[in-house]
């Protein structure tokens, strides 16, 4: 089986679980999934738990092999996981930044280094950041270092990205551009793509599933449509919405109320 | 579109060429520094040997009258090289630790390795407690290095049994800096009034008991360390990113930690039991590097090796000058020469460029 599936995956610290028996079903290569919901379901610590940062029970099958029981440079070599934050203060230019990423990595060690310049290059040009190239990573805006970031995680052209809200600290334009290339990323490398996100239209827009997790658990799963209703938000979120279309047929979510 | 991101692309490698380029040639810079400080703390002493007679000295030893020889060659060359070896022992193993520590104050005596040397040597010098087998005359270095590289040891292994992270070795190694602090203030109390002096002096840091034998062991400690050091560069490099995001790049974080504090432990252990306590030089060395080069650690490990060397070399030569006729342990020099330093590098950060 190609993709990524997940069942039975709890996780957590010392003996509180925070993920709980979840299961989702398989993602095909070239699709993005976009895990939604309210602060402290367990998002993060999900996709934590996928890249081997918390113990985790239970499988994490991606391309027929069970990610939990890989050694981290096996690991390593699927999977690219971008953190919510990135530490400030590095002494590195955003070139060298991404550089690291790909010389660090075990799976490096013998290659040709004459083109990895490049090809940190390419990733930055992809990401739109290509002019920030020679910038100091501790001098950049907050959006600037989440493009780097996502740029970092992007080098190695992983099969499996996680990306832990990647468009929190952007602007508009940033979000689009952002979202847009997490798309095109996962359809040129045929690569699954797993995004934490808060701003349920851009998910609904840009995702072709969507996860729901209320209190660790799996409260709804499916396509936009299936998974993003009145009832979904109302049990995960605890608020009365509205879903609408607009002109273009593009979900518009609109809260009403706090319960 | 395409041939925009293509010239973009190709003014960036250039940009990033000239970038390697230019701290090549600082990293030569410093070298030559070193070498230039080194000659100058040769020639440098409270006698009568002139500049040239010293230089020549080295070059051809048999002009030297029985005096002068022993001057040159069994005082001022392996102080002069004791100098250039603590400092690159002790600025290397600062630079290891505050990147595997997180933390840019952290230096080898933050995590209680002086503190645990001076036990050592304290119990060797007041209670005559040492190793059974070694020489008196080494007694005291032994048991500053026993205490040194077994205290970091100790941490690794408390760390282990733990969480295992850097936030834990630092509130172990603090622990463990009270602890021994506490021992020698015992020690200190039961002590006589000539041992106390001796151990006073110890415990200044001095370059003054510096010998051939203590050269080839820190000198042979540095060499062996440093390719290891440099052999992980990379993956130091992505330590500043965080565990979390080494980790996903396929770094094993912990092996990594695991093996620097062991680099870090016999380069800092070494230094101090041949020189007693010499702080600064493991947090001013690497900072000095860090504002030259930036943290590619490619460039900022043999930087912060080179700096240590100077700025070491340099307050070796000040403490021989600053009072005429007297050497004072470098220990107390080290600050003074390194400060002013240290301050204009910071106050040039601060401006705006």
């Amino acid at each position: 089986m190609t993709g990524l599936k997940i069942s039975g995956l709890s996780a957590g610290y010392g003996r509180r679980p925070i993920v709980k028996a979840v299961s989702l079903p398989a993602l095909g290569a070239g699709q993005v999934m976009a895990l939604v919901g309210p602060n402290g379901a367990g998002k993060s610590t999900l996709m934590r738990a996928i890249v081997g940062l918390v113990p985790a029970t239970g499988a994490v099958e991606f391309d027929g092999t069970d990610l939990l029981q890989l050694r981290l440079r096996e690991r390593a070599r699927r999977v690219a996981y971008m953190p919510q934050t990135l530490p400030g203060g590095i002494g590195l230019t955003v070139l060298e930044g991404v550089l690291t990423a790909l010389r660090a990595s075990p799976d490096h060690e013998g290659l040709p280094r004459s083109t990895d310049a490049r090809q940190a290059l390419a990733t930055l040009v992809r990401f739109g950041i290509g002019h920030l190239a020679s910038e100091r990573m501790d001098r950049l805006s907050g959006g600037q270092r989440q493009l780097a970031a996502l740029a970092q995680a992007a080098v190695r052209m992983p099969p499996l990205l996680l990306l832990d809200e990647p468009t929190s600290a952007l602007d508009l334009a940033h979000q689009v551009q952002v979202m847009r290339c997490i798309r095109s990323y996962a359809e040129i490398q045929g690569a699954v793509v797993v995004i934490v996100l808060h701003d349920l239209e851009l998910a609904c827009r840009w995702a072709d599933a969507i996860a729901v997790l209320k209190d660790g658990a799996l409260a709804a799963f499916g396509s936009p449509e299936q998974a993003i209703t009145p009832d979904t938000l109302r049990q995960a979120y605890g608020v009365e919405a509205r879903i609408d279309r607009d002109a273009a047929g593009r979900i518009r979510v609109l809260v009403e109320d706090a319960l | 579109m395409k041939s925009m991101d293509c010239a973009e692309t190709d003014a960036a490698l250039v940009a990033y060429d000239r970038l390697v380029r230019r701290r090549v040639l600082v990293l030569a810079a410093l070298g030559l520094a070193c070498l230039a400080g080194f000659l100058v703390d040769i020639t440098s002493g409270p006698s009568s040997l002139g500049v040239v007679r010293s230089l020549s000295g080295i070059l051809m030893p048999d002009i030297l009258s029985r005096a002068e020889h022993v001057m040159i060659w069994n005082l001022r060359l392996p102080v002069a090289a004791m100098a250039v070896l603590v400092g690159m022992a002790l600025s290397l193993a600062g630079a290891e630790l505050q990147t595997v520590l997180n933390n840019p104050l952290a230096s080898p005596m933050t995590l209680g390795l002086s503190s645990a040397a001076s036990f050592g040597a304290a119990l060797a010098i007041v209670l005559g407690i040492g190793i059974p087998g070694v020489p008196s005359a080494l007694i005291v270095t032994a048991n500053a290095f026993l205490f040194a590289f077994g205290s970091v040891q100790m941490l690794q292994a408390l760390a282990r049994r733990s969480a295992g992270d850097r936030d834990t070795l630092i509130l172990f190694g603090i622990g463990l800096l009270f602890t021994f602090n506490a021992g020698v203030a015992l020690v200190q109390f039961l002590a006589s009034a000539d041992a106390l002096q001796q151990f006073v002096f110890w415990g200044m840091g001095s370059l003054s008991r510096a010998n051939w034998m203590s050269v080839a062991i820190l000198g042979a400690v540095v060499v062996l360390m440093f390719p290891f050091s440099l052999r992980t560069a990379w993956q130091m490099t992505a330590l500043r990113f965080g565990d979390d995001r080494a980790l996903s790049f396929g770094v094993d974080v912990r092996r990594l930690r695991f093996f620097a504090l062991l680099r870090i432990s016999l380069l800092a252990a070494t230094a101090v039991a041949f020189c007693g306590t010499i702080g600064f030089i493991g947090i001013v060395g690497p900072h000095i590097a860090r504002m030259l080069i930036g943290e590619d650690h490619r460039f900022f490990l043999p930087a912060s090796l080179l700096t240590g060397a100077l700025v070491m070399t340099f307050a070796s030569i000040a403490s021989k000058s600053l009072m005429p006729g007297v050497v004072i342990p470098i220990g107390i020099v080290t600050s003074f020469v390194g400060l002013p330093v240290f301050f204009l590098l910071v106050m040039r950060r601060g401006t705006p460029r």
